[in-house]
Parts: C-alpha cells; structure tokens; sequence
C-alpha cells in the first residue's frame, strides 16, 4: 500500500523538488476524483509529467526506469516511441480525465499545457513550500527536437527570439 | 536515376532530426513548452517541432561505465581504476576509521564529490553460498569530516526494482548493508545528497 504522507516514489520527489510541488497534496485530491488511490504506473507518469519533461524522456523513463542521457534522448529508439504514444493513449483515459475534472475542464476539451496544470496545483494550494535556488530559477536546461538537419542554431535562436524567447543553445546534435 | 537520388534524400531528410539544447529561464521554458503543447510552436517557428521538455545538467554528462565486479575476483582492475574505484588505503589514507569490512573479501573505494561534500562509497564482495555473492556497501565520511552529511542517501536498484533505500540521520559515521546478488545481474547504486547525484553500474557477469 501506497504510503502518502511521504511522497510515494523517485519520481514525486522529483516534482516536488523540480516544479515545488506538494505531490502529496496532488495525489489525495485526484484520489477523491478517482474514488481510490492512482495505480503506481499512474503516479509516475503523472510525476513525469509534471517534471516538464520531453514526450520521449517519458516514454524512456517508464520503460527503462532510468534517466536518459542526451544522447539517448538524440538516438530515438523507435521501439520507445511507440511505447510512449500507448502510454500517452492509456492515460487520456486515467490521468488526464482525473486531472481534467479535477480542473473542472470538460471531459471532450484536451487537457491545458503541462506547464500550465502544474502553476494551476500551485495556484490552489499544492504549492510546496520550499525556496528554489535562486541560480535554477534564472538558468533552466530544456531540450527541443526538430524535424530536418538544416537548421542552424544561429537561426534557431533567431527564430525563437521573435517569440520573445532568448535563450543560449549549449548544444546542438544531429540525428541522420 | 536523379529522380531517385532526389527522393532519398528527401526521405533522409524527413527521418533526420535536431535536437537543441538550451539555457535560458524557467519563463522561457514554461512559454516554449506551453506553445509546443498547445500545437502553435511549429506553426510560429516556421520548423517542425517534434518534442520539447526539460532536462537536467547531469543528463549531458556520459553514464557512468558498467563495472564488471567478476575481474575483481580475477584481481584485474584495469576497468575499476579507469572509473576510480581504488583500494581503501588509497582514497581514506591510512587511517581507515570504519574498517567494517571483511579481511577475505575484494574490496574498493571510491571518492564522491556531492556539491562541496565529499564522502566515499566502499564495495566488499565475497562468494556467499554457491553461486550467490555476497555484497557489503558502505558510504563514510572522509577526510577530514567525522560524520556523513545529513540527509545522504544511498539507494540500490536492480532494474526496476529498488533494493536498498537508506537516509544518514544526523551525525551518521557510516552506512552499511549487505545484499545477496547472482552471476549475470546487475545493479545501480545511486549516492545523493539534495540535487547532487552519483551513479554506479555494477554487473556480476556470469562464470561460463
């Protein structure tokens, strides 16, 4: 059984620690939504999704149970992919229902953003209080694949700047 | 025949990709990341964009080398001292505080730096019953710190599986713990302490 006053597996704490998030306080709300505890596969998904993380590095992290390197994250194994777009599908049906009647969002609209369920949880209360690093919270590392190899990453920059996006690209890796 | 050549470079083209590593603030990820979710990131960018996320720091350092404790038994340590694994004497001198270690057993240390912490992981592997090994772990402080720093973690995975998951309580010596592995598994053990992470691969390969 489920142990919740303390956060039940690697990648709540993960959340907790990344996004400031009381997991705990999450998953006893989508308990009542759900009229019993989220299964453990539940759980990490949710986690991992809340982690802000790529589409893939979830998928890889359910199948494999460990953190994918960059250049596994590059590599694209298709066996993973496939993996991640079932995952995906199975918890439209869980998961993203719980959360979506828990946000009081129709169950036919898709589900906001990750990034914006996770400021909602803070929004309403399952905000942890604990104070970032001030250093996390002005440098951030995220990842962004693209399709082609021709784009440059002046361009890319460019490109991202007329969103009002500036960022600094610290790597670049081609997958032929 | 140019035809050809055209139409695979273009299918070369369509299954290649790029992917971007980026530095910037969690208000740039949370914007980038909600545009791609919504569907709108490609559309603004004029580039197909097939995947955004966050990642961490320690993601762009290569894993940690699985360890084949099998040679230590073969006394080779080529591949542990290339990875740092050293004899006791060699990473806590030669004052070993904690010698909670069997005289018998194959035994070596390595030297971890967590943040400005540094503490030193021991294995002692021994033959136990037939075909079992028998795997003492122990993380102690070193230098010259006497205690471990509070809230360590040492936790052991094999596969999904975790085996072991300690805390240091406050003024910890050490922390030990013997498990029980067979030839031909594997397993990870991980020391952390807040964002700071260590990763070891161990394999037992199988005698043949």
């Amino acid at each position: 059984m489920t142990n919740i006053s303390n956060p039940p597996c690697l990648e709540c704490q993960e959340a907790e620690q990344r996004e400031n998030l009381d997991i705990n306080c999450i998953l006893n709300r989508l308990k009542s939504v759900k009229k019993s505890q989220l299964s453990s596969r539940e759980i990490s998904y949710l986690c991992l999704c809340l982690c802000l993380l790529s589409r893939y590095e979830k998928a890889f992290r359910m199948v494999k149970y460990k953190t994918p390197t960059i250049e596994e994250l590059n590599t694209q194994d298709p066996e993973i992919s496939k993996k991640g777009e079932n995952l995906s599908a199975d918890m439209s049906k869980t998961v993203h229902l719980y959360l979506k009647e828990m946000m009081s969002i129709d169950e036919e609209k898709r589900l906001p953003p990750w990034s914006k369920v996770v400021s909602f949880m803070r929004d309403t209360g399952c905000k942890k209080n604990q104070q970032l690093p001030q250093v996390e919270m002005q440098r951030f590392m995220f990842i962004a694949r693209v399709k082609g190899n021709k784009i440059s990453d002046i361009e890319m920059q460019k490109q991202l700047k007329t969103l009002g996006i500036e960022i600094e690209i610290i790597e670049m890796l081609r997958n032929e | 025949m140019n035809n050809e050549i055209d139409k695979n470079q273009q299918q070369e083209e369509m299954s290649s990709s790029t992917l971007f590593v980026f530095k910037g603030s969690q208000k740039d990820f949370y914007r980038m990341m909600s545009l791609f979710e919504a569907g709108e990131l490609s559309d603004l960018l004029g580039i197909e964009v097939l995947d955004v996320g966050a990642i961490v720091e320690s993601q762009l350092v290569a894993q940690p080398k699985v360890i084949n404790l099998s040679q230590w038994f073969q006394n080779n340590f080529v591949e542990a001292i290339q990875e740092a694994w050293l004899t006791l004497e060699e990473v806590f001198g030669k004052s070993i505080r904690n010698p909670a270690f069997r005289s018998q057993a194959v035994k070596r240390a390595k030297s971890i730096q967590l943040g400005d912490r540094t503490v030193a992981l021991i294995l002692d592997i021994a033959p136990a019953e037939n075909p079992e090994i028998s795997t003492i772990l122990g993380v102690y402080p070193i230098g010259s710190q006497t205690y471990l720093p509070e809230n360590l973690k040492l936790n052991v995975y094999e596969s999904e599986e975790t085996l072991v998951e300690l805390q240091a309580p406050l003024q910890s010596e050490g922390m030990i713990q013997e498990l029980f592995f067979l030839p031909g598994e594997a397993f990870r053990i991980e020391v952390s302490l807040g964002d700071f992470k260590q990763i070891e691969n161990f394999l037992l390969f199988p005698t043949r």
